[in-house]
């Protein structure tokens, strides 16, 4: 698959939600948040080459969706966390929903270098939507 | 200190040989209580082998009270499908698997807390430590191929750096996530 260019969507703005699906089998226990939290090999580009997959949340919801009916499928034993479209952002990474993926209207990319500091950023900053069940109370 | 509570019998399709572990029927494998000591200043991996579908870990010594449930976890992540995480994941490779646990046991000191494992999408293990102010990880990504992510949160000292046949940067790392332990006799 080609890789595309991507370019910031500066109409998509800081306080956009991004949520992530979180394999179960890549959260950890973090001592120093008492939380459990994704692991930081959850924010990682696709094996493609293209740039990390997320959803935007108000799209989500402009398609009469909750986080919810996400959890269906093949993502149905997955969870979500969230982060910003800032927060990414301050990271160097940039956000845009080109090129549109047509069988998921609320697609984004966040592309980017995505360094082991700034992949253990994103994982200490995600915040649980869906979570391990008795696990998501503590972040 | 922790302590992770016993593993107990547990299924593997990669079931382990060896002195220490004993083959039941039905490729389940049984990790002998016995063995379950917080002294694993000796345990390594002595030998490893891959014949079809099959894992072979022959391990030395007493294995820390985390390994048999690190065990279980590799059953698992070795059972995973291609793109097991829909972002087009690779299946893990059990050179991999071998390869942390190698890693992990020769680096770990008696005290070193449980690390977390987990796949990485390239079909890697990654297994992490976030003790003490510090986050460390270590990511297997290739039989050949590690990396090591380090910070302390305290001070701010951040550290990537990929691994070399010389540890000695690694072992710091877990120095500071392993308490000291309280001298004999000490009170307190």
């Amino acid at each position: 698959m080609e890789v595309p260019q991507y370019a910031d969507d500066p109409t998509i703005t800081n306080d956009a939600v991004l949520w992530r699906y979180i394999r179960p089998e890549q959260v950890v226990a973090d001592n120093n948040l008492g939380c459990y939290r994704p692991s930081s090999a959850c924010f990682t580009d696709s094996s493609d080459g293209t740039a990390m997959s997320v959803l935007l949340a108000n799209l989500v919801a402009v398609s009469n969706r909750h986080a919810s009916d996400l959890l269906t499928g093949k993502w149905h034993d997955t969870y979500l966390a969230s982060f910003t479209a800032g927060f990414a952002r301050n990271l160097d990474l940039g956000v845009t929903t080109d090129p549109p993926v047509p069988e998921e209207p609320a697609h984004a990319w966040v592309f980017g270098k995505k360094t082991k500091g700034v992949r253990s950023r994103l994982a200490k900053a995600a915040q649980w939507v869906i979570g391990p069940p008795a696990l998501d109370k503590g972040k | 200190m922790s302590i992770a509570s016993a593993p107990t019998e547990h299924t593997i399709r990669e079931y382990l040989t060896g002195t220490e572990y004993t083959r039941h029927p039905g490729d389940r494998t049984l990790l002998p209580r016995e063995l379950l000591s917080n002294d694993q200043s000796r345990c390594r991996v002595l030998n490893a082998r891959l014949t079809n579908d099959c894992l072979e870990i022959e391990i030395e010594g007493a294995p820390p009270t985390w390994f048999g449930r690190a065990l279980d976890q590799m059953t698992r992540f070795l059972q995973l499908p291609e793109n097991w995480d829909s972002y087009g994941a690779n299946a893990i490779d059990p050179r991999c698997v071998v390869e942390s646990l190698r890693l992990v046991l020769d680096i770990i000191r008696p005290n070193t807390p449980a690390p977390s494992f987990v796949p990485t999408r390239s079909g890697g293990i990654q297994f992490e430590w976030h003790e003490h102010g510090i986050d460390l990880e270590v990511e297997v990504e290739a039989p050949s191929s590690c990396s090591v992510y380090f910070l302390n949160n305290h001070t701010k000292e951040e550290v990537e750096l990929g691994l070399s046949y010389d540890l000695s940067r690694l072992i710091e790392f877990i120095d500071a996530i392993s308490p000291a332990r309280p001298r004999a006799g000490s009170s307190g």
